[in-house]
C-alpha cells in the first residue's frame, strides 16, 4: 500500500514538474531506445498532453488515498494483486496519453484494458459476468482500432502520429486511408462507450467495488475522448473531416442519441452508481459531437469537457463510492439524511452534481458554454438543444436524490461510524477543484487548448 | 472499372480477413456459450493479424536478412518485416486477452456453475 | 484611502460570504447572529463607501477571472445596481433582527442552516447587482437559486418539499431553457457580453429574431415572475416569513426585475428596442401579469399567498415601466424596485408576526385583529399605502414617475392599466385592515387587550413602515440614482 502510494506520487510530481517544463519550454519528446522516429518509438508530450497526464496521475492517486482509509465492505483480500492492476491500469493509461506512436497506442490500450477487466471483475459475481462482457466487447473496439492503424500503415508506411501527418497531407486522399480513419474512429468509438455501444459501461463500472469504479469511470472514456482528439488534431490531416462530411454528421447525430438517451436512462435507474453511469454515456456524447462538429470552439469544449467531466466524474464516483463503503448500499431510497449524516461527502457530492448540471461557476458550466457555441457556430441546433436538454434533465436527476438526502430524516440503521480526513481530503480537493478549473478557464484554453489547435481544423 | 473477378483476384487477402472476421464476430454474437464466445474473439482477432501479415508479403521475396558482404540491396527483394513484428505484439496481445477472458470464465463457472449465458442472467435476476 | 476604489466591489461581495464559515463554526446562537449582522453592517459599510462615487458618475470596476474572451466574471457597481445593492443590504440587517425573533419563537429546526444558506443568498444577490456583463449576472441568478432552495424547503415537510421542488422547476428549467441560449447567440452575435458599452445586439438582430431572444430572456430570468412562469412565487410561500420577506419581496424577485432591466437597457437598448417596435412584447406581458395577478390576488384567503400574487403584480410595474422604452417610466420602475421593497418587506413581516403571535394565516380568520395587535397593523396599512401608492408613502414616487412616463409616451391603455391596478391593490389590501378594526362583534375572531409579536419581530417591522414613509421625504438619493440608471 505505502508502496503504490508512494508511486503514484512519484507519478504525480513527475507529471506536473513536466506539465510545468512543457508550459515554458515547449513539447519534450523522449525516444525509447534511442531510435529516432519514425523507426523507434516515441513518447511525445505537448501541453495538451502534460495536462492529460496530469488529470490521470492525480486522479489515480486522490482515488487511491481516499479509498485506501475508508473500511469498504469489498475487503481487498489480495491487496497486493489488487494494487498491482491498479499501477498497472494508470500505467496503461498514462502511455496513452503519452505515445507518439500509432500502434505503440494499441498496445497501450490494451494494457489498460486488461488490467481494468481484472480490476473491474474483482466486485463479486455480477461484477465478473459484466467484465467478461466488457473484455469482449472492448477486445473488438481495440481490435477494430488495429485495424485502421493497419489500413493507414499501407497507405503511409508510417507509424509515428507526426510522420502519418506530414506523409497524409503530402498524397490525395484515397479510400483506403479514409476507410482506415473510420474503422479506427468506430474502434474508439466502441472503448469509449458512446451510445449504442454503451451497455458495457453501466454494467461493468456499477457492479465493482468503489475504489475500481472510482479509477476508471473518470479515466477511461476521458482518455479514449482524447484519443479521438488527438487522432483528429494531429493525425488526420483537415481535409479528412471535410472528405467525410457524411462521416462526422453522423458522429454529431450519434453523439446527440447518445446524450438524449443516456439522460432518458438514467431517469428510470433506481441506483446511484448506475444512475451516475448513464450520466457518463450522456457525457460521452458531448466529447464525441464536440470533437466532430468541425471547428475550433466545438473542439475547444471537448477538450475542456475532457478535463472537466474527468474532475466531475472523480468526485462524483470517489462521493459515492464513500457512501457506499459506509453504509452499503447505493440505492437512491436509501439517500435518506444523508446531507445530515455525511455532511462533508455531500457537499463535494453536491458541488459534483452542480458542475454536472452546468451551474458556473463550476467547470461543466464552460465547457457546456464552449461546445454549444460550437454547435451553434456550426448551426447544428439539435445538437445544441440536446446539450440543453441534458443539462435540464441533470437538474431533475440530481435534485430528486438531494431532497431526500436534504429534507429527509436519516433512518437510523443507517449511521455507523465517522469519516476520517484521510478519506475526506481528497475528496474535498477534487471537489474544490471544480470551481477553480471553472476559472481558471481563460488560462487553460489560451495556454494550452489554442496552441494544440493551431493551424489544424 | 475493374471486373469483378479481378478485384476478387487482386484484393484476395481483403476479402479472406473479412470473412474470417465476420465469421468471429458471428460467433460473439450469436452463441451462448462463453467459451465458444470468446473462441469467436480469438477468431476475430486472427482475422487482422492475417490482414497485417499479408500486407508485408511480396512475391518472390525473402526474409530481410542481409548476407554478408552484399552491397546493393534492392527492397523488392525483401519483404516488409515491421508489419510481422508488430504481429508479434498483437498475438501477446490476443494471448494475454485469451488468458484473462478463461479466467473470467472459470471465476463465473465457480460462482453460477455454468458458462451458458443465459443460465447466467436467469440466476442473476433471481 | 486605503482600498482603492475598484477592490471595494469585491469587498461589498466577499462581505456576506465571509460569515459564512463564522455562522458554521459559531457554537452559540448569539454569536451566530452577531456574525449575521456584522457582515450586514460591513456590507452596508462598503456600499456606502461607494455611494458618492456611483453617484458623481463612476462605475468601479474589476476583473476578477478572465474565463471567456468577451466574458470574463467582473464586477462593476452601476447606479441601478447600487440603487438594488443598497436596498437589499439595508433590508438585510432588518430582516436579520427579524429572522432572529420570528425563529426564536417559533422553534425552528436547523437555524445555523438557514442563517447560512440566507448569507449565500445575500452574497449572490450582491453578485447579481455588481455584475458587469451576462454571464456574471447569470453565474449569480443561477447561484441564488440553488442557495435559496434549502431556505424555501426549510420546514421539511410535504408541502415544503413539493414547493421546493417546484420553486426549483421553475426557475432554472427556465433559466437553463431559455436564458442560457439566449445567452449564447447573444454571445455569438455580438461577441462580448459587457455592460457599459454599446448596447450588445443593436443593429445586429431583425424584428423576429428580436423578438424571440427578448421573450426568450424575458421568462428565462423567470424570477421576475412575468406570466406564464410566476407559478413558483406561490409556492415558495412554504418558506419561513423572513424568507418570504427578504428574498421573495426583495432579493430574489428584484433580481429577476432586475435581470430584465438588464436585458432592455444593455442587452438590446431602448433605443434599438423602439425602432424595432417591440417595446409592445414587454409590455403586454406586463400588463396582463399586472391584472390577471391582481385578480387573482382578490380570490386569495391565505395572506402570504395574497401578498406573493400582489408581488407578481408589483414586479410587473418594474417591467412595464422599463418597457415603455422612455426615460422618466424607466426610471419610475426601476425606482419601483427599491418603493415595493420596503411595503412589501412590511406587509411580509406583518404576516410573520401575526403568525407568530396568533397561528393564523388566513385573511377569514383575522376579524378584529387590530385590536389585538394595534402596532402591527398600523404597519400593515402603511405598508398597503406604499404598494397603493399613497403619499406620503416611497410607492406615491414610483408609480406617479410611472403614470407620468406612460402619458409622455403616449400610453393611454398603460396608465389605465397602472390605475386599474392601482386600485385593485386597494380592494385587496385596504378590506384587511378594515375589518382589523371595524368589524362587528360577532366577526370578531380577535379581541384586546394587545398582545404583541415579541419585540425582535415588532421593531423590525415599524422600522420598516417608516422607511417606507421615510424615503418619500428623504428621496433624493434613491431618486438620483435611478434617474441615473434610467439614462442609458
Amino acid at each position: 500500500m505505502p508502496v503504490a502510494i508512494s508511486a503514484l506520487v512519484f507519478s504525480a510530481a513527475c507529471a506536473a514538474v513536466l506539465f510545468m517544463q512543457v508550459l515554458s519550454t515547449g513539447s519534450q519528446t523522449y525516444l525509447l531506445g534511442g531510435w529516432a522516429p519514425p523507426w523507434g518509438i516515441s513518447l511525445v508530450v505537448d501541453p495538451l498532453s502534460a495536462l492529460m497526464l496530469l488529470v490521470v496521475s492525480v486522479g489515480a492517486l486522490l482515488n487511491l488515498v481516499a479509498f485506501s482509509f475508508t473500511p469498504s465492505k469489498w475487503p481487498l483480500r489480495k491487496t497486493p494483486a489488487f494494487l498491482g492492476l491498479y499501477l498497472l491500469a494508470t500505467a496503461g493509461h498514462l502511455g496513452i496519453v503519452a505515445t507518439g506512436d500509432v500502434f505503440n497506442l494499441f498496445v497501450f490500450i490494451e494494457v489498460a484494458a486488461l488490467s481494468s477487466y481484472a480490476l473491474l471483475s474483482l466486485g463479486g459475481r455480477r461484477a465478473t459476468f459484466a467484465s467478461l462482457n466488457y473484455l469482449l466487447v472492448g477486445s473488438v473496439g481495440a481490435s477494430l482500432y488495429l485495424l485502421g492503424v493497419g489500413y493507414l500503415y499501407i497507405k503511409s508506411g508510417s507509424l509515428n502520429m507526426l510522420d502519418i501527418a506530414r506523409i497524409l497531407t503530402t498524397m490525395p486522399l484515397s479510400t483506403t486511408a479514409l476507410t482506415g480513419f473510420a474503422v479506427l474512429m468506430l474502434g474508439l468509438w466502441i472503448k469509449m462507450a458512446v451510445f449504442p455501444f454503451h451497455a458495457w459501461l453501466p454494467a461493468a463500472y456499477a457492479s465493482a467495488s468503489p475504489v475500481t469504479s472510482g479509477l476508471l469511470a473518470p479515466m477511461t472514456t476521458k482518455v479514449m475522448a482524447y484519443v479521438i482528439v488527438r487522432m483528429l488534431i494531429t493525425v488526420f490531416p483537415q481535409n479528412f473531416l471535410s472528405a467525410m462530411l457524411g462521416f462526422s454528421s453522423m458522429a454529431v447525430w450519434l453523439a446527440c442519441i447518445a446524450i438524449i438517451a443516456g439522460a432518458l436512462l438514467a431517469i428510470a435507474q433506481q441506483d446511484l452508481r448506475r444512475m451516475l453511469c448513464f450520466i457518463l454515456v450522456a457525457e460521452v456524447g458531448y466529447m464525441l459531437g464536440g470533437a466532430f462538429l468541425g471547428n475550433d470552439t466545438a473542439m475547444t469544449g471537448t477538450i475542456l469537457h475532457i478535463l472537466a467531466d474527468a474532475a466531475m466524474t472523480l468526485t462524483l464516483f470517489m462521493a459515492v463510492g464513500i457512501i457506499v463503503a459506509r453504509t452499503g448500499s447505493s440505492r437512491i431510497r436509501d439517500m435518506d439524511g444523508m446531507f445530515t449524516i455525511m455532511p462533508v461527502t455531500m457537499l463535494a457530492f453536491t458541488a459534483g452534481a452542480l458542475s454536472m448540471i452546468g451551474v458556473p461557476p463550476f467547470c461543466g458550466f464552460f465547457s457546456k458554454w464552449y461546445l454549444i457555441s460550437g454547435a451553434l457556430e456550426a448551426g447544428h441546433w439539435v445538437f445544441a438543444g440536446s446539450l440543453i436538454l441534458s443539462s435540464l434533465v441533470n437538474v431533475l436527476l440530481f435534485f430528486r436524490v438531494f431532497e431526500r438526502a436534504f429534507f429527509r430524516q436519516p433512518s437510523t440503521a443507517a449511521v455507523q461510524g465517522t469519516g476520517n480526513w484521510q478519506q475526506l481530503a481528497p475528496l474535498c480537493f477534487i471537489a474544490l477543484l471544480l470551481p477553480a478549473i471553472g476559472l481558471a478557464t481563460g488560462g487553460i484554453v489560451q495556454q494550452i487548448i489554442q496552441p494544440a489547435l493551431q493551424g489544424v481544423l | 472499372m475493374h471486373s469483378l473477378g479481378e478485384i476478387f483476384a487482386s484484393h484476395f487477402n481483403y476479402i479472406a480477413y473479412v470473412a474470417i472476421m465476420m465469421v468471429g464476430l458471428y460467433a460473439m454474437a450469436a452463441k451462448r456459450n462463453l467459451i465458444k464466445k470468446i473462441i469467436g474473439l480469438g477468431i476475430f482477432q486472427t482475422s487482422i493479424m492475417l490482414l497485417y501479415v499479408s500486407i508485408g508479403a511480396k512475391k518472390g521475396a525473402t526474409i530481410p536478412i542481409l548476407a554478408k558482404g552484399a552491397t546493393a540491396i534492392r527492397p523488392a527483394d525483401y519483404i516488409n518485416p515491421l508489419p510481422h513484428v508488430l504481429m508479434l505484439t498483437a498475438i501477446v496481445v490476443s494471448v494475454a486477452t485469451l488468458g484473462v477472458a478463461l479466467a473470467l470464465v472459470q471465476k463465473l463457472h465457480k460462482h453460477f456453475n455454468s458458462i451458458e449465458e443465459d443460465e447466467i442472467l436467469k440466476e442473476l435476476r433471481r | 484611502m486605503l482600498i482603492s476604489e475598484s477592490t471595494l466591489p469585491l469587498l461589498t461581495l466577499l462581505a456576506p460570504l465571509l460569515a459564512v464559515p463564522a455562522i458554521l463554526m459559531a457554537r452559540n446562537p448569539n454569536i451566530r447572529e452577531a456574525f449575521t449582522f456584522l457582515a450586514g453592517f460591513l456590507l452596508l459599510g462598503t456600499l456606502l463607501l461607494m455611494l458618492p462615487g456611483v453617484l458623481a458618475g463612476n462605475t468601479p470596476e474589476i476583473v476578477l477571472f478572465p474565463v471567456i474572451p468577451g466574458a470574463p466574471i467582473a464586477l462593476r457597481m452601476d447606479p441601478a445596481g447600487m440603487l438594488f445593492a443598497l436596498v437589499a443590504s439595508v433590508l438585510w440587517i432588518i430582516t436579520t433582527a427579524y429572522a432572529i425573533g420570528y425563529m426564536r419563537t417559533k422553534q425552528e429546526q436547523n437555524q445555523t442552516r438557514f442563517y447560512a444558506f440566507f448569507a449565500v443568498s445575500l452574497f449572490a444577490t450582491m453578485g447579481a447587482a455588481m455584475s458587469a456583463n451576462l454571464l456574471t449576472l447569470y453565474l449569480f441568478y443561477e447561484l441564488l437559486s440553488f442557495s435559496t432552495y434549502p431556505l424555501v424547503g426549510h420546514h421539511q415537510s410535504d408541502e415544503a418539499k413539493s414547493g421546493a421542488r417546484k420553486y426549483l422547476t421553475y426557475l432554472v428549467s427556465t433559466s437553463i431553457g431559455l436564458a442560457l441560449p439566449a445567452l449564447l447567440v447573444t454571445a455569438l452575435l455580438s461577441g462580448t457580453l459587457d455592460f457599459g458599452g454599446a448596447p450588445l445586439l443593436a443593429g445586429k438582430v431583425g424584428p423576429s429574431a428580436g423578438a424571440v431572444l427578448l421573450v426568450a430572456f424575458l421568462l428565462g430570468f423567470a424570477k421576475a415572475a412575468l406570466m406564464p412562469v410566476h407559478g413558483w412565487l406561490p409556492a415558495a410561500m412554504v418558506a419561513p416569513t423572513p424568507v418570504s420577506a427578504l428574498l421573495h419581496a426583495v432579493a430574489v424577485v428584484k433580481v429577476g426585475a432586475f435581470c430584465a432591466v438588464r436585458v432592455v437597457t444593455e442587452v438590446f437598448g431602448m433605443e434599438f428596442l423602439s425602432s424595432l417596435g417591440l417595446g409592445a412584447i414587454i409590455t403586454g406581458l406586463a400588463a396582463v401579469t399586472m391584472l390577471v395577478s391582481s385578480f387573482t390576488a382578490l380570490t386569495q384567503d391565505g395572506l402570504k399567498r395574497r401578498l406573493a400574487f400582489s408581488t407578481i403584480g408589483q414586479l410587473s410595474y418594474i417591467v412595464l415601466g422599463i418597457g415603455m422604452l422612455n426615460t422618466v417610466a424607466a426610471a419610475g420602475g426601476i425606482l419601483h424596485i427599491a418603493m415595493h421593497a420596503f411595503g412589501k418587506i412590511t406587509l411580509f413581516f406583518c404576516a410573520g408576526a401575526i403568525y407568530v403571535a396568533t397561528g393564523e394565516k388566513y385573511i377569514s380568520r383575522m376579524g378584529g385583529i387590530g385590536h389585538r395587535m394595534p402596532l402591527t397593523m398600523l404597519a400593515f396599512l402603511i405598508g398597503s399605502l406604499a404598494i397603493i401608492g399613497v403619499p406620503p408613502t416611497g410607492g406615491f414616487l414610483s408609480k406617479w414617475l410611472l403614470l407620468n412616463g406612460s402619458l409622455l409616451g403616449d400610453h393611454w391603455l398603460l396608465a389605465g392599466v397602472l390605475v386599474v391596478s392601482s386600485l385593485l391593490n386597494a380592494a385587496y389590501f385596504l378590506p384587511i385592515v378594515y375589518k382589523a378594526w371595524f368589524c362587528t362583534p360577532a366577526e370578531a375572531q380577535h379581541t384586546g387587550p394587545m398582545r404583541e409579536a415579541p419585540t425582535w419581530c415588532l421593531v423590525p417591522l415599524l422600522g420598516t413602515a417608516a422607511l417606507s414613509v421615510g424615503v418619500f421625504f428623504y428621496q433624493e438619493t434613491l431618486t438620483t440614482l435611478a434617474t441615473m440608471a434610467a439614462r442609458f
